[in-house]
């Protein structure tokens, strides 16, 4: 063991009070105890003023008159000696009591700024303390409700294996203007959930308004009935094991996913952009109509089925499944994920259309029918164990390169291009 | 451990309790187990560095990677990143290779803990860029390919670089003083 204060110095003795090791410089002697410098000043310190104190309480006695008399000089000057030793080792060695609050209150301080800034900067990054969200724009006068567009009831459930997880009704609230709420709900109020057990259920009166929620526990349905103009729906998710699913006609809904272990089914939706990330996890939408996609995936599945239209879609999908069938019109169709299974079926889309997908290691199927298309692979590249087969054409690769993995297809129209093909099947990787 | 630093712990504890409780209320996917061990070890961790700072604790890496680890496993569990196995393994080699790091070159000089601190960031990055990059498979097929034989070239190439014997040189004091 080395001394506290001279680390290349063995120790030869401990502090009997604070415990530190001491090298025989650093060990000082005092009635029998080993001290270090500090500790030894301090016993000093308070012995001193438990001497001045009783000096003090010696001259008190003696002012008032009591039997001891006069206190001699000697005392006196002890005394002022012992002040000047007092207020020398005030100045050398803080106060203990004093220093010990201040190392706690400064790692309390340094320990919740470093938890605030990771909250803040997890507020800021993925909104991770309004998980799923519902806002509505605001409906600025009473005229925007005279003018409803969507009346009737309009559905949105929810479906949640909802540990810990919050519906958060509040933005729904505020995005709902006052003389709008006065006018057609007669004074009700809308209840705000605000954590999983907050099992509630309010309604608007004139059927304005219905936000009913029973337990949000796992597998919980929260149902909300809208009537209230709206023009978007904004869906932000940061959800673990959870599965949600969407059928909401004519309102577009933007979404900002972040699913762990989770999934969401959009079904006759209009979607105007989603965007996101998958870990473990799916995204089905089907008889939707979808402006933009743009979907980062590991282990997870993909699909698209009976979709009206399809805007951009760019994918990067890892070690996932993709498949994509029925769907009447694609502007733009863009995977470039690894090791994913992907079954494209192209048959039932109309024209024009293009579809990339790189970095091609494991089987793909793409399947354009009857369709006259135009097949490109100018980057097409599998390993060198693999091949690719084309049924039903004699297609060529033009620009066959090893450098990326890379299939380019374009249907066109009818009349501009007339290679027939039934479906591609390309088979590589390890 | 003194009365203080028990007093302390215990407090930081019931405060880990009180935020976890807060934050698993107000928070979607937050796991309350990893909160509270985050929170914890901030706690602790920062108050060990403060006491060294006042001088009253003698030793600064094991705070220090303490608070490190703690920030790291907050860091993950508020899904800052991604906790994926990659992940975890990176961020906390980087977590403790940056306690190392700034424990042996700003608070105490020593060569080694800095030097251990950089090979665990540098492991730490190694890990991460592929994951970060998405080109995880590349990587590894490359380095499937090329690092046992880059490795093995490096390992050559330091055996043959010159170097001098372990000589004993012998100062006034007769103390010895070796060189590699």
């Amino acid at each position: 063991m080395k001394c506290y204060y001279h680390p290349d110095r063995e120790a030869v003795a401990v502090c009997s009070v604070c415990g530190k090791p001491l090298c025989a410089e650093c060990a000082q002697e005092y009635k029998g105890k080993v001290y270090c410098k500090e500790c030894l000043a301090k016993v000093k310190e308070e012995e001193e003023v438990a001497a001045s104190k009783s000096n003090v309480s010696k001259g008190d006695a003696s002012k008032s008159g009591a039997s001891e008399g006069v206190v001699p000089k000697s005392a006196v000057s002890e005394h002022t000696e012992t002040s000047s030793t007092e207020s020398k080792a005030k100045k050398e060695v803080p106060y203990k009591g004093a220093s010990t609050a201040k190392v706690v209150f400064t790692s309390i301080v340094v320990a919740l700024v470093i938890i605030g800034l990771i909250l803040l900067s997890t507020m800021g990054i993925s909104g991770v303390l309004t998980p799923l969200s519902l806002v509505t724009s605001k409906s600025s006068s009473v005229e925007s409700v005279t003018a409803i567009p969507y009346e009737g009831e309009r559905s949105i459930t929810v479906s949640l294996d909802a540990n810990n997880c919050m519906l958060n009704v509040k933005e729904l609230e505020n995005a709902i203007d006052d003389k709008v709420v006065k006018e057609n709900t007669e004074g009700a109020k809308l209840a705000v959930l605000t954590s999983v057990n907050t099992a509630s259920r309010m309604s608007y009166k004139n059927g304005t308004l219905t936000v009913k929620a029973t337990g949000l526990k796992k597998n919980a349905v929260v149902n909300l009935y809208l009537t209230i103009r709206i023009k978007e729906v904004s869906l932000e998710s940061d959800v673990k094991n959870a599965s949600f699913s969407i059928s909401l006609p004519d309102i577009p809904i933007s979404a900002k996913l972040s699913l762990t272990n989770g999934g969401i089914s959009l079904s006759n939706c209009t979607v105007d952009r989603i965007n996101g990330t998958i870990m473990n996890g799916s995204v089905t939408i089907k008889n939707s109509g979808v402006t933009g996609i743009y979907l980062k995936g590991m282990n997870s599945q993909i699909s698209f089925s009976d979709n009206k239209f399809l805007g951009n879609v760019s994918l990067n999908l890892l070690n996932g499944t993709l498949d994509v069938k029925g769907n009447k019109h694609i502007a733009s169709f863009y995977e470039k994920g690894v090791n994913s299974v992907i079954n494209c079926d192209f048959s039932k889309t109309e024209p024009p259309m293009s579809a990339t997908f790189k970095n091609i290691t494991t089987e793909v199927t793409i399947n354009v029918g009857k369709q006259p298309a135009v097949i490109s692979a100018p980057y097409a590249d599998v390993k060198a164990d693999s091949y690719f087969t084309v049924n039903g054409s004699n297609y060529t690769t033009p620009n066959y390169s090893k450098q990326y993995s890379c299939l380019d297809i374009s249907v066109l129209p009818a009349g501009e291009t007339a290679i027939p093909l039934g479906s591609i099947t390309l088979l590589g990787g390890d | 451990m003194s009365d203080i630093d028990a007093r302390y712990m215990l407090g930081s504890i019931l405060l880990s309790l009180g935020i976890v409780y807060i934050l698993s209320n107000v928070t979607a996917n937050f796991s309350p187990f990893w909160g509270f061990i985050g929170i914890f070890l901030i706690f602790e961790g920062s108050y060990y560095t403060v006491k060294y700072v006042f001088r009253q604790h003698k030793d600064i890496t094991n705070p220090l990677v303490t608070l490190f680890l703690g920030i790291a496993v907050l860091i993950f569990t508020f899904h800052i990143v991604i906790p994926t196995f990659t992940m975890l393994v990176a961020g906390f080699s980087i977590a403790v290779g940056a306690a190392l790091l700034l424990s042996g070159f700003v608070f105490k000089i020593s060569r080694k803990e800095v030097l251990s601190g950089l090979i665990l960031i540098g492991f730490g990055f190694l890990i991460a860029t592929p994951a970060v990059f998405n080109i995880s498979e590349k990587f590894y097929r490359y380095l499937h390919i090329y690092g046992v034989g880059a490795l093995l070239i490096l390992l050559g190439l330091v055996l043959m670089i010159p170097r001098n014997k372990k000589s004993v040189k012998k100062d006034e004091g007769g103390k010895s003083d070796e060189v590699h």
